[in-house]
């Protein structure tokens, strides 16, 4: 095999790592949230640094290769994304440890509410972000472009979940503390779910060579397939 | 007339002149050899190369003594002249391609190729053969082989020469003493051109007669000891073409086309060689 | 075993006319690595490799100063180059093949040792040939000349006859330079593979194939060695200006 061939396929092992603690960061918060444990919650904060660590390691492999092997084409737009892909990466797990702190504060008093919409509200954006790595490592652009299509769901939770904890705090002014953390755990939640749009605009770049960030999903014209070679 | 029919009719006008000038060359070359052909191969028999020379005056007789004297003759000159004249040309083409000696010696071999071969016998005659009293076989081949050297030697520095320097670094650099790099590498790479170039060379000396007038002489009888005259086939011919008898002309003439078509051969051969050697 | 297995210590070289071409050199050739030197032409880092294996003593009126400590001793004042030179090879930039049978020229090396028994010969030819990833292509034609080789199989033959010898070090002079694109990668893999078990030093004026396959790169300028390091450092963070300078193509 080729020296530079080992040098990617470590480069994607280190990205699966990191996706796969990503996600597993999110799961657990999520848990940690419905279930309140606060054990879990720990947990979660706790591995944030195994994701900060992916993501300098990552950092440094990407500069190495683009410094020595010259990548062209679909290499480099691989190796470009990846670049970027780790930054929002690296923010999701931020927000998943935002999420957990926000848990184990709201379990140190008796729960305000029953959770209904939000539990439905972090699945979707667990799923956009497990979907998102499947499309990624797999160079599936429909699947992309579907999961673009899903931020328009989280959204709405976050608009009518938003306006209902005003409601109930307009109501019950006591539990304001609370309220103010389900509203910045709603908020990580939609944030979330808009760096897993920003890696499907990513990953469509990286498959078609196209940019797609600031445009509508609608207004693309074609979906293009593009057998390459990493990625 | 318009520019270009102008310059064509002058392209043509040349054309014909080129093309003129070539048939009245290759005219002389056809008619001498359809010529030699002609009369020659009429008189080819057997005998010509089984008997020896009749007395003069009766019937019978062939050239025997006259081949096998031109080949001994050849052969002792190829003796001296092929090793003397591939050790000097690898000497220049290896030792002195950049010194002042090598040059020297370089252009004198150029010049001694250019030589009248008249002169070359003389010379032999005034150091080999006036002091030791007698015309000798021996002397009529170090005439030949003096005006086989210089060829010999410019060819193998040329050929020498064309071999890449990067080999000889390559075979160094695998540990190689310089005397092995020549003799197992360089000589290997330019065997075929130095071997073109001897080929030639014995076509040149073959037809000569001049400077074995004064060194080999001639004999008219058979015979392989190289200190006596030698008789050789260019000589006889002279002798017999100047000569009064018939039969004496007819030998002449088989004997031109013998060697006419000898060295032919040999220069088509040597020619061949270089076509198929760089066509690879 | 130690790590290094060269030392060069306050190396001076001298063309004919006291022309000095390389300017107290001082570094350290790792074992079972690449080590690549770049620099612009005219830098000296030719004429530095030849000092290698004493290609200089070729010409006349050169001078040597240092050393080059190798396998213990300092190799300019050693006597026997030809033992010096089995092992240590080099690889020119024009693939020079003997006129001769692709076999007879892997067997020159150990001909020139004093190998005759004909079994041994065939076994150490194909192993080279083997280890210089031509055996394939060569197994059948091994009587025929070396000349009907394309260029890039030529330069493999001129690698297995470099490596007939056993060599420790492998020296390359611009090895791919007169090769196409696919036999220059296929050269470069070969050497990649060969790290483990040799040294390789290799001059390129191709800065990108020095990142390609060296794990440490020097660069060299005007006859002195400017920087030493790993090849990653040396092109995402040079530490001389020079050196950063160079890379960029600000020079050169």
């Amino acid at each position: 095999m080729k020296k530079v061939e080992q040098e990617y396929i470590q480069l994607k092992t280190m990205l699966a790592s990191m996706c796969q603690v990503t996600t597993s960061m999110l799961k657990d918060a999520a848990e940690a949230l419905v279930t309140r444990d606060s054990a879990l919650a720990d947990q979660v904060i706790a591995r944030d640094d195994e994701v900060d660590a992916l993501d300098t390691r990552i950092d440094e492999h990407c500069l190495k290769m683009l410094a020595l092997y010259e990548p062209k084409a679909i290499d480099l737009r691989f190796v470009v994304t990846a670049l970027r892909i780790v930054v929002d990466l690296e923010r999701v797990g931020d927000h998943c440890t935002s999420i957990a702190k926000e848990v184990k504060k709201l379990n140190q008093s008796a729960p305000v509410k029953p959770y209904i919409d939000l539990p439905r509200m972090a699945d979707a954006a667990i799923a956009m972000i497990q979907d998102v790595i499947t499309a990624y490592f797999s160079r599936n652009i429909e699947l992309a472009l579907e999961i673009i299509g899903r931020d328009d769901v989280v959204d709405e939770f976050d608009k009518t979940i938003t306006h209902e904890l005003l409601g109930t705090m307009n109501h019950d002014l006591s539990n304001t503390r609370n309220i103010v953390s389900l509203m910045f755990i709603t908020r990580s939640i939609e944030r979330i779910a808009d760096y897993a749009t920003n890696i499907a605009e990513m990953i469509y770049f990286m498959v078609t060579g196209k940019v797609i960030k600031h445009r509508l999903v609608e207004s693309l014209g074609e979906k293009t397939h593009d057998g390459a070679e990493h990625g | 007339m318009t520019e270009i029919a102008k310059r064509k009719l002058i392209n043509s006008g040349a054309l014909c002149l080129a093309c003129f000038a070539a048939a009245i060359g290759l005219f002389w070359l056809i008619f001498i050899l359809s010529d030699v052909l002609r009369h020659g191969i009429a008189y080819i028999n057997p005998s010509l190369f089984c008997k020896t020379a009749a007395p003069p005056g009766m019937d019978g007789g062939g050239l025997k003594h006259a081949f096998v004297g031109q080949l001994l003759i050849t052969f002792f000159a190829l003796l001296i002249g092929i090793p003397l004249g591939i050790l000097g040309g690898t000497y220049l083409a290896e030792y002195g391609r950049y010194q002042r000696i090598g040059r020297l010696i370089s252009t004198i071999s150029d010049i001694m190729i250019s030589v009248p071969s008249i002169v070359i016998g003389t010379f032999v005659y005034a150091i080999f053969v006036k002091p030791i009293g007698h015309f000798s076989g021996f002397a009529g081949s170090v005439a030949l082989a003096i005006i086989m050297i210089p060829v010999v030697l410019r060819t193998t520095e040329d050929m020498i020469s064309l071999v890449p320097w990067e080999i000889r670094e390559a075979a160094f650099a695998l540990g190689a003493p310089y005397y092995k790099v020549i003799l197992q590498v360089v000589y290997r790479g330019a065997a075929t051109g130095i071997f073109t170039g001897i080929l030639l060379a014995i076509a040149r000396i073959a037809g000569e007669t001049a400077p074995l007038l004064f060194t080999s002489f001639n004999n008219m009888f058979f015979t392989t000891n190289m200190n006596e005259p030698m008789p050789s086939l260019t000589v006889t011919i002279y002798q017999y073409a100047m000569g009064p008898y018939d039969d004496w002309h007819e030998m002449a003439w088989a004997a031109s086309f013998s060697i006419t078509l000898f060295i032919l051969t040999l220069t088509i051969l040597g020619r061949l060689m270089i076509r198929w050697k760089y066509k690879n | 075993m130690s790590d290094t297995i060269m030392t060069i210590k306050n190396l001076n070289f001298y063309y004919q006319g006291d022309i000095r071409a390389v300017n107290n050199m001082s570094l350290e050739i790792r074992r079972n690595q690449v080590t690549a030197l770049i620099g612009p032409s005219g830098c000296g880092k030719t004429t530095f490799l030849r000092c290698f294996n004493r290609m200089h003593d070729l010409y006349p009126g050169h001078r040597y100063e240092g050393e080059i400590l190798f396998d213990g001793s300092n190799l300019l004042k050693r006597k026997d180059i030809t033992e010096l030179r089995s092992r240590i090879g080099m690889v020119f930039q024009k693939p020079t093949p003997f006129p001769m049978s692709i076999f007879d020229n892997v067997a020159y090396g150990l001909r020139l040792k004093g190998i005759k028994n004909r079994a041994e010969l065939a076994d150490r030819v194909e192993q080279a040939l083997r280890q210089a990833a031509l055996w394939d292509e060569a197994k059948d034609r091994l009587k025929q000349s070396a000349n009907s080789l394309s260029g890039g199989q030529q330069q493999r033959l001129v690698i297995a006859r470099a490596l007939a010898a056993d060599p420790d070090v492998l020296l390359f002079d611009e090895p791919t330079s007169a090769l196409d694109p696919i036999s220059t990668s296929k050269i470069e893999e070969l050497m990649v593979k060969l790290r483990q078990e040799i040294s390789l030093i290799i001059v390129t004026h191709n800065m990108q194939q020095a990142a390609r396959i060296s794990d440490r790169t020097a660069f060299m300028y005007m006859g002195e060695l400017i920087e030493i390091d790993d090849t990653n450092t040396i092109f995402t963070n040079p530490k001389q200006k020079l050196t950063e300078e160079y890379i960029t193509g600000r020079f050169g």
